[in-house]
């Protein structure tokens, strides 16, 4: 009998990175730059403060000040692109996966049959935008969870949907193996 | 049950008390309080404060109102939250624990807080404030079946009349030894050291006290330099006193907790029995093993005596006791008890690989720059500068040298573990198909090299491994993800 074996071209072989990774919604652009923004205008109202307290640190207050609009106007227009682009996942059947970082890059990977339970979250500027973060929690504890932000709430709750239906389909297919595990009493770690 | 609902109205208190508890977290926020002038704190009293009451009591209300939960037959679903809204969904089955408690507040009216916890985390704990107490008697019922059909043992600990598979006993005199290994008390040390401060003085009191007799008459006779000599050697004395004494305590702690210690396997079931005055037993089934942790101090390795911890993910244990609960110590092994009892965790023998060796350069260079930067700053002028940041340079690699050869990284098809160290030893392995979470991490330095670090997560703790090569680090993490995804059976 003829058994069915092509031969494999190493260059074929596909690796993570070759996934088709998602990038996240655009307008998660203007949730970090609003969020930017903030913190800008907090450090500048702080600076400022400081000079109304004591009129002889202008001195420093104005270059300081200029030195961090400059950085700002750097990290939005610089930056916050790249980040942004950076910034994707994947959901495969059995894990799910995200990136993050222009300069500092990581990824992190959950197996889908790990996860524990899941997470919608919107905070008052993502719901204008009409965003949404969906937040992964696995057993591991402390920081053990993934979040995906820039989602846009429909896809987060499709998302959402679509993993809550692949764990309990993983949690199905381990029931045989249980059965099995507990007739023979044998040590499954 | 099967729709949107919101809690008794008396749950308010509930949410009360919790934004209160959340509130004094905030105490940094008082500072300015403190700090601002006398001007600042008559409008924080007039206006501020009033406003915050406000806030707080339509917080409070607010978050009762958003709170709502539906129960369906397999999960349940909540929505918290005001401005963060929160949708959250718990299946019964991955609940690991359940209680009811009933505070002061809630007891007149017949209520109850329902409390789940989800594996492992405490992160992800979950209140129901304000439910009708058969409510939720029924729920926490419903729970617990659905754990019942899910798992055949409830109970880790069984009485087992068969004689065992394995079986290790400690001796009093290895018992004693723990308290050596781990002595505790030596935490207490840096507490008593404004004491001995005081010690140098009240010798010299003691020995002005002994006025009028012979030994007097030998002390007058003596010059102050040799009185100084004395002061300094009944102060080591007393020193060295002390520490014996810490040690000689801490041994007895060990005796009383472990005293008769025995270790017993049958099938997947470990067991320990031990303790002077309260017996404790405790177990785990080998599938509940989430890490395994063996080390050598400093003084376990001039006893040549190791300790290996099981952790396993949180268990059913009384609220309060978890931490404790969710680990199994096997406080002290010889070199044949240990090969004796990996064994029977099936550890194989393990091969560790090296991380790159430019962990060393790295790490050196940039304590060694962080210090100089320091020294420059307040001893440039001084003579033995140039000595003192030639030591810090040389003493820097050194140590991370030394870090660096007791650093190893280790994967099978069954472990993923990290060996680090640098007088002891400590090895971190996590059974690989119970991984939560793996993450690899690139800083900018790190990539330029092809280098990356690699964690990964179990559910009883994180492994992280440095200056990974990165395809190393990729292979490692690929590696990982399938024998997770492939791993079939209870793991928890």
């Amino acid at each position: 009998m003829r058994v069915f074996n092509p031969p494999v071209n190493p260059a074929q072989i596909r690796t993570l990175e070759d996934e088709p990774w998602q990038a996240v919604n655009p307008r998660y652009a203007f949730q970090l730059r609003v969020h930017l923004l903030g913190f800008v205008v907090f450090l500048l109202a702080a600076i400022w403060l400081v000079v109304l307290a004591e009129p002889e640190s202008r001195r420093w207050a104005l270059p300081l000040s200029v030195f961090v609009a400059v950085v700002f106007l750097g990290l939005i227009f610089i930056w916050l692109p790249r980040r942004v682009r950076h910034t994707r996942y994947l959901l495969r059947e059995l894990d799910l996966h995200l990136k993050t970082g222009v300069m500092w890059r990581r990824s992190t990977s959950v197996a889908i049959n790990r996860i524990q339970h899941l997470e919608i979250t919107q905070g008052p500027l993502e719901r204008s935008l009409d965003l949404s973060r969906l937040v992964v929690y696995t057993a591991g504890g402390m920081k053990s969870d993934l979040a995906l932000p820039g989602l846009q709430s429909d896809t987060a709750r499709r998302l959402k949907m679509r993993i809550l239906k692949s764990a309990q389909d993983e949690d199905s297919l381990a029931e045989p193996a249980l059965d099995r595990e507990q007739r023979d009493g044998s040590a499954a770690r | 049950m099967n729709e949107w609902r919101r809690v008794s109205p008396i749950a308010i208190i509930y949410f009360l008390f919790d934004s209160l508890r959340q509130a004094v977290n905030l105490w940094p926020a008082l500072v300015p309080l403190v700090a601002g002038g006398e001007g600042f704190r008559q409008l924080f009293f007039t206006f501020g404060l009033p406003g915050l009451l406000v806030v707080f009591v339509l917080s409070v209300l607010l978050h009762f109102w958003f709170f709502r939960f539906r129960i369906e037959a397999d999960r349940i679903q909540l929505h918290t939250g005001v401005f963060n809204r929160k949708r959250l969904t718990l299946y019964f089955e991955r609940v690991q624990q359940a209680d009811i408690a009933q505070p002061f507040y809630f007891r007149p009216f017949g209520l109850a807080t329902l409390g789940l916890e989800s594996a492992g985390s405490r992160q992800q704990e979950v209140d129901i404030p304000g439910l009708s107490f058969d409510v939720a008697q029924q729920l926490k019922d419903s729970i617990l079946a659905h754990q019942a059909a899910e798992q055949e043992t409830v109970a880790d600990v069984v009485e087992v009349e068969q004689p065992p598979d394995y079986e290790l006993h400690l001796d009093w005199p290895e018992v004693a030894r723990y308290g050596l290994m781990f002595n505790g008390l030596l935490l207490f040390a840096p507490v008593l050291a404004p004491f001995l401060d005081d010690l140098a003085p009240s010798v010299e009191a003691w020995i002005s006290g002994l006025e009028g007799t012979a030994a007097h008459e030998l002390l007058v006779q003596s010059t102050r330099s040799e009185l100084i000599w004395l002061v300094g050697v009944l102060s080591v004395f007393a020193l060295l006193a002390a520490i014996a004494l810490l040690f000689f305590i801490s041994m007895l702690i060990a005796l009383v907790r472990f005293w008769d210690y025995r270790l017993t396997r049958h099938g997947d079931q470990f067991q320990y029995r031990a303790g002077l005055g309260t017996v404790k037993t405790r177990g785990f089934r080998l599938h509940k093993l989430q890490q395994i942790s063996i080390s050598q101090g400093l003084v376990a390795r001039l006893l040549k005596r190791y300790t290996l911890t099981i952790s396993k993910a949180g268990s059913a244990a009384p609220v309060g006791d978890v931490e404790d609960s969710r680990r199994f110590l096997v406080p002290v092994l010889d070199r044949n008890g240990l090969t004796a009892l990996t064994a029977q965790l099936s550890i194989p023998t393990l091969r560790w690989r090296r991380v790159s060796p430019l962990y060393v350069p790295w790490y050196g260079a940039s304590v060694a720059f962080c210090l100089s930067v320091l020294l420059t700053v307040i001893a440039r002028d001084h003579q033995w500068y140039p000595v003192v940041l030639l030591f810090i340079w040389m003493t820097s690699f050194l140590y991370f040298w030394r870090r660096w050869r007791c650093l190893g990284i280790y994967q099978d098809d069954n472990w993923v573990g990290l060996c680090s160290g640098l007088v002891g030893r400590k090895v971190v392995l996590l059974p690989i198909g119970k991984a939560q979470k793996t993450s690899i991490s690139e800083p900018p330095w790190l990539k330029a090299w092809g280098l990356a670090h690699l964690s990964v997560w179990g559910a009883a703790g994180r492994i992280d491994m440095p200056f990974v090569s990165r395809s190393d680090a990729d292979d490692i993490r690929d590696q990982t993800l399938y024998r997770v995804v492939t791993f079939q059976g209870r793991w928890f």
